[in-house]
């Protein structure tokens, strides 16, 4: 019910709206026309009904800015023309349905269906089939094309049979209509007609079904893969399966595309994991689409791969496609592949022997993108490959750990930590990897590799880092470069809080402190950051270290009896030093920010 | 007077590819020119160094320069100056280099190109960004005042010359360019301008430029520059070298060049030039930033051609 | 309509600097976008080249655009293009009281076009690339006189050629274009193609040429060399068309 209590403002301002729906300025239509609801509202139901919507009907001549608003508010407006009126609403929709503009068209249709939603069940014979009627026999085929979007509405509704069987009719004669953009949207709108009408006329959707799927225009023959997946819910599947096949053998690639990209949907549809028959027969052609000629009917149908086998996959017809396209032509075929490999695995069963090559040569790919693609899919993998993951992966991590792209080494080093944590342990390859990428030629490599040693150093314990990393780091304080130097100095400042007391004390201190010697002023400046690192795990209290193993209990019984000391008597000195009398501006600032920052703790 | 950490913010900023205020502009202007006002024509530097060629306003590739190079202040740069003109970010580009010269001048040199001029950023964009982006020419006029303060060149360990062009034939000694007045707009002829312009062609002696300005100059012109200022190298840039760099005249001379995929449709790589303590060369190539990592500038194309 | 826009901005662009005379172009576009001199000399060349090409006849443009060349060059001209743009320059025209007597507009989406034969002159800049089929130009090789003068991307695996392809396909374009030798074998009597490269280095000579040369300065030439040589100019002639050939300075060479 709506409210009369408008205050007199309110009024003012919707009289000044009516007006301005007449106003000459199409911009102030506009604006206006975006109101109709507000003006209804405050009109009533039957001044809306009687002035508003006859008057919105004789003003669909109007500009396509206009309309727009229009058909956006028309289709609100259900809720003020009062109860039962609904109807009224649907002579200035059809107008709006036959325009030129295809957007106000498509809205049309939209509102059509939200009006016919709140018409009653008695009054759709009445009003909305002899619109749908109009429009299905419009002389022009925007009518046409809009009378397509109402079929659904009107047959998901309680008609008498005659309606039903002419609505049947006209569907009927627009999926045949001489212009192809009809026969399209016709097409488009098969899928909901046949879930709407109730009393379902098989053989005849089933007739318009197959005569679209035929149609010589493939804008119309792309609809067909959808009206497969929508007619195999409620049809049998063997009067759907053939028009699958054919419209994966389709002479045009997109309409072969757009069946290999829903292939797995169909599969499902059809309840293919029943029938040894259907899986076949569906399998083969999609092995077809595996083979495709056009690259982007394959890379689909690579996407598609995991899924279609699990619904429909013989394993022996799939698998020689599978390899062959890990040696396509295409990178991007191949990197489609590569994404999907590893839910391929656990998707095949019997044939994991077979995929274990593929995901191999995948791994080996001459194209980083496609090696990158398998590493991503990391977990899914592993869970396939189980307890012999390593034997696969570390060679391949390794391999691609001297990959010429920077971007990929970061990928494969930013993976480690997730592997690590898999195997629980890393062979020693691996090891070295992550202790080699701190050498790396690029800079950000370099970082992650840094970052990358922290998280394998908390995963294993102060024992393993101590045996694994630090000497080497140490080793690379005196590289000749000076830049991995500075690295190096980064990797001490990241492993001081894990690694034992002993090894920071006896290894890490005493390299950084040479380091604060070296004739490059960015080393010397890291060194300075890089002490305040050690002072901050020098000064922490020793149970704070994670215990992991046997071997860390082993190191830490050396309780080392003042580690707070050294900083006293070792960190600052130096850092003192380095503020006052480095010849280098920035090595005096960031020793003096380093010796700042240790006083407050 | 902005503070250390003034200087720091506006780094971050500028980091993220974000413009900042006219007047944190003008103030970052003013402290790099008391700066560069004190730095030689021949800014003697150095090594370990790494050198970088034009940049050009490709800023998220100069974000790549540096994730392969190493941050500033860990990594001791130089640029070879363009830093603006034709892509689309010369002005962050331009004020990130100036932040990071203020924040730490010892780790940074940076010297000008034949861009660096207010003719020349009229013509190939960076006048117009400025336009675009301030809605005056005000924050132009700051940048191109501070371009006349830029240094002409430097040397590292007295060994290596640096310098955006090449040579020119009113210069035969480093003491020559150390006398140019250099605090004004790039003249069309003289030292000064063809030290920014110039190119080294497989001629011998001088030739005619078809860029119009500086100069052509052969590897006896360099063989000859180089004894007599006991140099082992000359590293320049302006030239686009599809592989990113390229030795000439029996590696007495390198071009390098730092903007991958020019003006986003050349398709080439880029590189910089490594020298260690001992001036031992390394290049390092790279390529555009991948799409990922930028943010295209809303409808802007991201190349120009023709339609 | 955003292809007319943006060339239209790049030729005002031309005009404000001073590369050629074009009054009527800022009746199309307000703006003169942004664009260094190497894409304002590549325009100037293109205009240049083809508007040699005007003595041949009556001409069609195909995709004409917001292009002005009508009132500058006179002549007489069927200017094709999309209904859109059709529509806004008659309009524009109409307001401006621009000459419209000898031209003719029509509105036509060119993939399905077919010309008439009264004009014997076809220009088409950057439009085959774009379109779905070949029609037009199988429509104009059994024409018996007839001079078609195409200004397109060229087709090239090198690096500049591949990132160009990829660019418009960022934009949503696949182009459909063809490699110089593809160009060069179009089944006419006779077909010159050239790479824009070598059209600009025929036609700066001479006084214009140092004319052009002074308007800006111009830093990369191997660069401008690059992307020129990226681009063609190609003309198909039949008939009358093959002799006409002769007479144009850029071809004088061959």
């Amino acid at each position: 019910m709506s409210s009369f209590s408008h205050s007199g403002e309110e009024l003012a301002e919707v009289a000044v709206l009516i007006d301005q729906l007449k106003d000459e300025d199409a911009k102030v239509r506009v604006v206006a026309t975006r109101n109709l609801c507000k003006i209804a509202k405050a009109l009533g139901p039957i001044r809306t009904r009687e002035e508003l919507v006859p008057f919105v009907s004789e003003s669909t001549d109007e500009g396509d800015e206009v309309l727009l608003a229009m058909v956006d508010e028309l289709g609100k407006l259900p809720s003020f023309v009062g109860e039962r009126y609904a109807y009224v609403l649907l002579e200035p929709i059809e107008a709006l349905a036959t325009v030129e503009e295809a957007s106000v068209r498509e809205k049309a249709v939209e509102a059509a269906a939200s009006v016919a939603a709140a018409i009653d069940t008695e009054e759709v014979g009445r009003h909305l089939v002899p619109v749908v009627r109009r429009l299905a026999t419009h002389d022009w085929f925007t009518g046409r094309m809009s009378a397509c979007g109402l079929f659904a509405a009107a047959l998901g509704r309680d008609l008498g049979r005659g309606p039903r069987r002419e609505l049947r009719d006209l569907f009927g004669g627009l999926c045949r209509d001489d212009t192809p953009m009809v026969r399209r949207v016709a097409a488009s709108a098969l899928g909901g007609v046949v879930k709407a009408d109730a009393d379902l006329d098989r053989d005849r959707y089933l007739e318009l079904f197959r005569s679209l799927a035929d149609d010589d225009q493939d804008s119309v023959r792309l609809q067909t893969v959808e009206n497969c997946v929508a007619l195999a819910s409620k049809f049998d599947e063997r009067d759907v399966v053939p028009v699958v096949l054919a419209t994966a053998a389709d002479r045009s690639w997109r309409v072969r595309w757009s069946a290999a990209e829903a292939f797995p949907r169909i599969c499902e549809a059809c309840r293919a994991a029943d029938s040894p028959a259907l899986r076949a027969s569906l399998c083969s052609v999609f092995v077809d689409l595996l083979n495709d000629v056009e690259a982007e009917v394959r890379v689909a149908a690579a996407v598609a791969v995991p899924r279609v086998a699990k619904t429909c996959g013989d394993d022996d017809l799939l698998m020689p496609s599978i390899e062959a396209l890990a040696t396509d032509a295409s990178q991007q075929v191949r990197a489609a592949l590569a994404s999907a490999v590893g839910s391929l695995a656990s998707a095949v069963g019997d044939a994991r022997d077979r995929v274990l090559p593929v995901l191999l040569g995948l791994l080996r790919d001459a194209n980083s993108e496609v090696r990158l693609n398998v590493i991503s899919n990391l977990a899914s993998v592993h869970d396939v490959v189980g307890p012999d993951v390593s034997k696969i992966l570390v060679p391949a991590v390794a391999d691609l750990s001297k990959d010429a792209k920077w971007r990929v080494r970061a990928a494969v080093i930013r993976h480690v930590p997730v592997v690590a944590a898999r195997l629980g342990k890393l062979d020693d390859t691996l090891c070295t990897s992550c202790v080699a990428w701190l050498a790396d030629d690029v800079a950000a490599v370099r970082a992650l590799a840094t970052t990358n040693l922290r998280a394998l150093a908390k995963l294993f314990g102060p024992a393993w880092t101590k045996r694994v990393a630090v000497s080497r780091v140490v080793d690379m304080c005196r590289h000749r470069y000076y830049l991995r130097r500075v690295t190096a100095l980064k990797a001490c400042a990241a492993l001081a809080d894990v690694v034992p007391p002993d090894a920071l004390r006896l290894m890490l201190l005493p390299a950084v402190l040479q380091a604060t010697d070296d004739q490059v002023p960015n080393v010397r400046f890291n060194a300075a950051q890089t002490l305040y690192a050690l002072a901050l795990a020098l000064a922490r209290p020793n149970d704070d270290l994670p215990l992991r193993t046997h071997e860390d209990a082993m190191d830490t019984t050396d309780e080392p009896p003042a580690m707070l000391d050294i900083v006293g008597s070792r960190v600052i000195p130096r850092l003192d030093r380095l503020k006052a009398e480095d010849p280098d501006a920035d090595v005096r600032d960031f020793a003096k920010r380093a010796r700042d920052d240790i006083a407050s703790f | 007077m902005a503070q250390e950490s003034d200087v720091d913010l506006w780094i971050d900023k500028l980091r993220r590819c974000e413009v900042l205020g006219e007047s944190s502009v003008r103030r970052l202007c003013e402290l790099a020119k008391e700066i560069l006002v004190d730095e030689s024509n021949v800014q003697k530097i150095s090594a370990p160094v790494t050198i970088c060629g034009d940049i050009h306003g490709q800023f998220y590739d100069l974000l790549e320069l540096f994730r392969v190079g190493g941050d500033c202040p860990e990594t001791n740069y130089l640029f070879l100056g363009d830093f603006v003109d034709r892509g689309h970010y010369s002005l962050e580009t331009f004020l990130f280099l100036v932040a990071l010269k203020v924040r730490y001048p010892g780790r940074i040199t940076l010297i000008r190109g034949n861009h660096e001029s207010r003719q020349i950023t009229q013509v190939y964009g960076f006048y117009d960004e400025c336009v675009r982006k301030y809605g005056s020419a005000q924050v132009w006029k700051y940048c191109t005042e501070l371009f006349d303060f830029l240094s002409l060149s430097a040397v590292v360990d007295n060994k290596v010359l640096c310098v955006h062009g090449g040579l020119s034939p009113s210069v035969s000694t480093l003491d020559q360019i150390r006398t140019i007045d250099r605090k004004h707009e790039v003249p069309h002829d003289g030292a000064m301008c063809d030290l920014l312009w110039s190119d080294p062609e497989e001629i011998s002696g001088w030739g005619l430029s078809p860029r119009g300005a500086g100069y052509l100059f052969g590897g006896d012109v360099v063989e000859k520059f180089n004894a007599q200022n006991n140099l082992d190298l000359i590293a320049r840039a302006h030239q686009l070298v599809m592989e990113g760099h390229k030795p000439l005249f029996d590696d007495k001379l390198v071009t390098v060049w730092s903007a991958p995929n020019y003006c986003y449709r050349c398709g080439n790589v880029a590189a910089i030039l490594q020298l260690d303590a001992n001036l031992n060369r390394s290049f390092r190539i790279f390529q555009a930033a991948p799409q990922h990592v930028r943010v295209v500038p809303q409808k802007d194309p991201a190349a120009e051609y023709f339609l | 309509m955003e292809l007319a826009l943006s060339t239209a901005r790049a030729k005002k662009r031309c005009a404000e600097r001073g590369y050629i005379e074009d009054p009527y172009v800022s009746h199309f576009v307000a703006d003169r976008g942004t664009g260094d001199p190497s894409m304002t000399r590549g325009y100037y060349a293109r205009i240049r080249a083809i508007e040699l090409t005007f003595p041949f006849g009556p001409r069609l443009v195909l995709g004409a655009g917001f292009d002005t060349s009508f009132w500058r060059c006179g002549g007489k001209a069927v200017e094709v293009d999309a209904p859109d743009v059709i529509r806004a320059k008659r309009e524009i025209a109409k307001r401006n009281s621009l000459r419209v007597d000898g031209l003719d507009f029509v509105e036509a989406d060119l993939n399905s076009f077919v010309p008439e034969s009264s004009q014997p002159l076809i220009i088409a800049e950057c439009v085959f690339a774009y379109l779905r089929n070949d029609n037009i130009l199988d429509w104009a090789s059994r024409q018996e006189n007839v001079l078609v003068v195409i200004f397109e991307p060229l087709k090239s695996n090198d690096k500049f050629g591949k990132i160009m392809f990829e660019n418009f396909g960022i934009r949503g374009w696949n182009l459909r274009t063809k490699t110089m030798d593809e160009w060069a074998v179009l089944p006419f009597q006779k077909v010159k193609a050239l790479s824009m490269k070598t059209v600009c280095d025929r036609l700066l000579v001479g006084e214009e040429g140092a004319r052009i040369r002074g308007l800006e300065p111009f830093d990369d030439p191997s660069e401008f060399d690059l992307l020129m040589s990226h681009y063609g100019l190609v003309l198909a002639a039949n008939g009358t068309a093959v002799p006409f050939l002769d007479t144009l300075p850029f071809l004088l060479d061959d």
